[in-house]
Order: C-alpha cells, then sequence, then structure tokens
C-alpha cells in the first residue's frame, strides 16, 4: 500500500537521484550514503545511482527520468547544512576531460535526447575530507535534511 | 644571438592520469628533443608488501578507475598460479567476458570522448570546443554512440562484478559468483546495437583517413617491435595464451614466448626526468629493444580474429601497410576493430549451453611461492608478479603495465611530431595539439604505470627567470 505522498509523486514522473564522490574519503562519500537512504524511502519511484565522478554516460540515465537529483559533499559552507538550487543547462564554457558538472550532464541530456528533465543539487556541506568510510558527526545528522530536500522538491 | 628555449605542455590533456611534455628548442628554434614526462606517483608495488596473497586482486583493482578488470583478472591469474589450481571452463569464460567488457568500455573511453574531438573536428580546432560537446554539435550521433557504446561495456561490469569501477568479483580460483540467466539475458539483447554502432564508428572513422594523411605519416610512424598475446593459431585473445613479437617488416621476432617467462626477454630501465619506467625487449639491448603494446601491437601480430566481421576488418587494417602497420595514428581503428571482436566475441561466450554454471571457482591453499600473471588489458599486456611467504604474505610485487611498455615509444613518438609541427618563431595550438594528440593516440593511462619506489630516480631544478639552471639536487 502505497502512502498518500509516494502517489502523489509517482503521478509526478520518475525520480532520478545521482549520488556522487568517494565513499573512502569520508564525508565524500555523503552523497552515497544520502541516496541509499533515499532508495530506502522510495523504493518505488526512485532509481539511485552512486558514482565517484559525473561522466558522460548518465547523460542518458538522466534523459530518462523526469526529476534528477544530484546529491554531492561540498567544501564550503558550515559543516552539516545543506544547500538546494536548481541546475540549469549551459550554453558556454562546456569541458570536458574527467569528468563533468550536474550543469553538463543536463546539457548533454538536453543536446542528445532532445528531453527537458527538472534538475537540482543538493550540497551537503562536510566536514572531514580524510581516508575512511565513516561520516562525520555533522555529516550524519546532514541525512535526515537530504530528506526533508528531496520531499520539498518533489512536491513542488 | 638567440636563446635555446623549452616548451612545456603541462598538464597533457584528455589522457588518464598526469604528465607534461617538454619540446627543447636550438638557437633556431628548431627542435631537438622533446620528451614525456610522468609526473604523478602511486607505489602499489611496496605498499602490498605483507597483505595476504587473498587480498591482491582487490588491491590491484584500485590502482585504476577506468581498467581495474584488467588487473583483476591478471592478478587472479597470479593467485591462480600460487594457488596451482586450474580453474573451471565457465569461471575462464566469465572472467573473458568481463575483460571484453572492460575493453569495450575502455577503448570507447579513448576513441569516443578524448581522441573524437581532434578526429571530427581536426586538429586546429579551437581548444574551447575540442571536447565532447564540441562532438556532439558536430555530430550528435557520434556522440551519442560513444556513451552509449562505453555505457554499454560499463553495464556488463557492472552485472558480473556488482559495481562499474573496483569491482571484487573475480578472485584467485576463479569467480565468486556465477552469472545469473537475467544479466546474460540483458546483455545478450543489448549487443545487435553495440555491434551496430561498432561497424557505424568504423565506417565513419575509415572515412576521415585521408584527411589525416599527414599525422598519419608522422605520428609514431617509425620502425619498432610489436607485442601481444596470441592463441596457438596465431588469433586475437586477451586472456590467455604466448606472446608473439614481430618486427616493423612485419615478421615473426619471438613466437611461443611463455608470459610468466616475462623477465627472461623484456627488460625496464628508469630514467630520471620520469616515473614511467621504460620497457625494452631484452635481446635487442636498450634502447634499440623498443617495442609497441596495445591494439595497434595486438593487430600486427595477429593472423586473424576469429569472429567474422572483425576478421573483414582486421584484413583491410592488415592491408593498409605490406610490413607491419608503424603509424600510431593507426591505434584508433585497431581499437575500434577490437572492440567489433569483443562484441561479436561476447555473443559466442553467452550463447554456451554452460555458462550459467554454477561451478565457477575452484578452492586451495597456497602450492607455490612465487606466481605471475599476465592478460592482455585495453592498453596493451599486463604482468603481475608476486612472491609470498609461508604465510601466503606478499613479500615482492612486481607490476610491468602497458603504458611503461609504450613509454619509449610515445617519446619517440613526442620527438617525431614536434620536430614535423612545432616551429619555434611562432607557435599555434594545432602544433601543440598534435604533440598531445599523438600520446592520445597510445591511450596511456598513467595511474596504472607509476610503481616504481625505491628505484625511481628523483632530480629536482631550479630554474632561473631565463630558463637557466641554476641549482639541481638529484638522487
Amino acid at each position: 500500500m502505497k502512502s498518500p505522498a509516494e502517489r502523489r509523486w509517482m503521478a509526478m514522473g520518475h525520480l532520478l537521484v545521482v549520488g556522487y564522490g568517494n565513499p573512502l574519503r569520508s564525508d565524500d562519500g555523503i552523497a552515497w550514503r544520502a541516496a541509499e537512504q533515499v532508495r530506502k524511502e522510495l523504493p518505488n519511484i526512485t532509481r539511485v545511482i552512486c558514482v565517484h565522478q559525473l561522466t558522460p554516460e548518465l547523460a542518458e540515465d538522466v534523459a530518462a527520468a523526469d526529476v534528477v537529483i544530484f546529491l554531492d559533499a561540498s567544501d564550503t559552507g558550515e559543516p552539516g547544512g545543506v544547500r538546494c538550487e536548481a541546475v540549469f543547462t549551459r550554453l558556454d564554457g562546456l569541458r570536458f576531460s574527467h569528468h563533468l558538472t550536474p550543469s553538463e550532464v543536463l546539457t548533454l541530456a538536453v543536446r542528445l535526447y532532445s528531453v527537458r528533465p527538472r534538475a537540482f543539487l543538493i550540497s551537503i556541506h562536510a566536514d572531514c575530507f580524510h581516508h575512511g568510510q565513516e561520516l562525520s558527526p555533522a555529516a550524519n545528522q546532514a541525512i535526515p535534511d537530504v530528506l526533508a530536500q528531496v520531499r520539498a522538491l518533489m512536491r513542488t | 644571438m638567440a636563446e635555446r628555449k623549452t616548451i612545456i605542455i603541462d598538464p597533457v590533456t584528455r589522457i588518464e592520469g598526469h604528465s607534461k611534455i617538454t619540446i627543447h628548442l636550438d638557437e633556431q628554434g628548431h627542435v631537438e628533443d622533446a620528451r614525456f614526462h610522468v609526473t604523478q606517483f602511486r607505489g602499489f608495488e611496496k605498499f602490498c608488501e605483507g597483505r595476504p596473497f587473498s587480498e591482491m586482486p582487490s588491491l590491484m583493482a584500485r590502482i585504476c578507475g577506468i581498467c581495474p578488470v584488467s588487473h583483476l583478472i591478471a592478478s587472479a591469474k597470479a593467485c591462480d598460479a600460487l594457488l596451482a589450481v586450474k580453474i573451471p571452463p565457465i569461471a575462464e569464460k566469465l572472467r573473458r567476458i568481463f575483460g571484453m567488457a572492460q575493453v569495450i568500455q575502455s577503448h570507447a573511453l579513448s576513441l569516443f570522448h578524448l581522441s573524437s574531438p581532434d578526429l571530427l573536428l581536426g586538429m586546429d580546432a579551437d581548444p574551447a570546443d575540442s571536447n565532447i560537446f564540441g562532438v556532439l554539435e558536430k555530430d550528435p550521433q557520434l556522440a551519442r554512440d560513444g556513451i552509449a557504446l562505453r555505457k554499454f561495456g560499463q553495464q556488463i561490469i557492472e552485472r558480473l562484478g556488482g559495481k562499474r569501477i573496483h569491482p571484487a568479483w573475480v578472485v584467485p580460483g576463479g569467480v565468486s559468483d556465477p552469472l545469473c540467466g537475467e544479466d546474460r539475458d540483458f546483455i545478450l539483447k543489448a549487443i545487435p546495437d553495440a555491434f551496430a554502432i561498432a561497424n557505424r564508428s568504423l565506417a565513419w572513422l575509415k572515412s576521415t583517413m585521408e584527411k589525416f594523411r599527414d599525422e598519419i605519416g608522422s605520428f609514431g610512424n617509425f620502425p619498432s617491435l610489436f607485442m601481444g598475446t596470441v592463441k596457438e593459431d596465431g588469433g586475437l585473445t586477451f586472456y590467455d595464451g604466448k606472446l608473439r613479437i614481430v618486427d616493423a617488416g612485419g615478421e615473426i621476432v619471438a613466437n611461443g614466448l611463455d608470459p610468466t617467462q616475462y623477465f627472461e626477454f623484456l627488460g625496464e630501465k628508469v630514467e630520471p626526468w620520469s616515473y614511467l619506467k621504460s620497457a625494452y625487449y631484452k635481446p635487442k639491448g636498450f634502447p634499440h629493444g623498443i617495442y609497441r603494446v596495445g591494439p595497434l601491437a595486438r593487430l600486427n601480430v595477429s593472423d586473424r580474429c576469429g569472429t567474422p566481421r572483425a576478421d573483414q576488418e582486421l584484413a583491410e587494417f592488415h592491408e593498409l601497410q605490406r610490413t607491419a602497420v608503424l603509424s600510431s595514428f593507426h591505434y584508433h581503428q585497431a581499437r575500434l576493430i577490437e572492440i567489433l571482436y569483443c562484441v561479436e566475441r561476447l555473443e559466442q561466450l553467452l550463447n554456451d549451453p554452460e555458462i550459467l554454471s554454477k561451478h565457477v571457482r575452484a578452492s586451495a591453499h597456497p602450492n607455490a611461492l612465487e606466481g605471475v600473471g599476465a592478460a592482455e588489458a585495453p592498453r596493451g599486456t599486463l604482468f603481475h608478479h608476486y612472491k609470498i611467504d609461508e604465510q601466503g604474505l606478499i613479500r615482492w610485487c612486481n607490476l610491468i603495465i602497458a603504458t611503461g611498455q609504450n613509454n619509449l615509444a610515445m617519446n619517440r613518438s613526442v620527438l617525431q611530431v614536434a620536430q614535423r609541427y612545432v616551429h619555434g618563431e611562432k607557435l599555434t595550438h594545432g602544433m601543440l595539439n598534435r604533440v598531445e594528440a599523438v600520446i592520445r593516440a597510445y591511450d596511456p593511462c598513467l595511474s596504472c604505470s607509476t610503481h616504481a619506489v625505491g628505484q625511481m630516480a628523483l632530480k629536482i631544478q631550479l630554474l632561473g627567470p631565463e630558463g637557466a639552471v641554476l641549482d639541481e639536487v638529484a638522487r
């Protein structure tokens, strides 16, 4: 039995969550943890992909979604804070060598597959990028806020 | 009087890893020398010492985010030798499938994401456009094909290994889990599209060759040896076989070489200006024993591929030159032929009626204190050599990586291209891009190849504002 919220979200379309970062560098893995939490909470309507960095192949997945939420650790801001912003396509200054930005992945998807998914970036302000698989207390505490942001985005 | 000058390209772009190129000009502005410097350092060979041998495949996979599967396979084969086991036949076939998926995704990355901007937009294109976004503007289908083909290889790796990067599915004695019917059917269903892309891309690439006649003539176009693994019938293989070496004339110099005895015929030399060692063929000495590995070399040493379409393309490839195909520009075409072969061969292997067998791993304790594993990685022959103690702990480890085996050829290629295109009086982007592009043709993977801790000479130079060496420290 799906909750009213889930039914409402399902009517809104397919949600793709892309968590990226290095899970072996402490808080840089926060996006992977948060993405997995989203998968657990919204298993029927969410596709989750966790990667070390954004690459062109993601454009196909992004093109198949109605809403895309990128999750990433940020080295700025108060540790544990969460910031959400819309992602837009870009027209100039696009480069690719080893990895892409959310905006560049979206641009690839839009230009190659003639789609226009809504896209957002949720940045989690990290505290520690040292070697290790444990999250700092601040990063751990940010996960519920990330989930709340995802829910809020799905309501808009 | 004019001064001698050094042009530094730092970093070299659109390759895997970090490096720089220096081009040394004489007083007249003519290129006197050029070098490819690998400026990053890893050291896996040293910090693996003391670890249990059973950890080695997973540790070795961490060397590289592009070709972890190749390291897994070579490492597991070295561990098979330590166990002294013959792995189950289906485990071997699954490893072959895994390895070919790796070849497809790695070759697709090199050709479509890194080199296609040069091939599609030209060597003199604005650097701001020389990337995948420039490709999508000029030829969206090519960009889509590159994305789809790389994803095809990555999805196979993910299905079999559990994740795209650093999977740990290949283990000493075989593989950890059998293939399930759902995954087999998923891959088989995707094969027709991958086959169509490989064919379409080959047709496109061959149609562009005329535009690059000058580059073909000067991009690493020189006599050298070529080395690769072949099956007993001389056919192309990525997993198992004997090493064959041919000369620039295409004549076989050595055949049936046992890869586990690599140290008898391959040597390595350390240069003070790079963290990348230079491998050479011992019977010809250093540096005359220069040889190339990877797609170009594999096709030069192979008599056949063993699949219908790839065999047609190989025959055409061999027609490019009556001798061995010498120009490193043709690495690109060789890469696509190998992708075509892998797609065809994947279909054959997945249609094996026994491929879903549950018997995929042999168990044993160590029965030997020394083991060598070799395989053909996307960039060329890869060797892992381990020695353990009675407790199964690694006591010594040596890795010979494809990029190191191409080091002499890459340096010679950089010099050849610089002498052909670079003139000290006036530098253009197109000149310097060609110097980088010849390195891209080899698709070097530098994170894989820098392991010479304890042996590497280190030289630090203090340069004055005019470039004069003011001081130098070396160890």
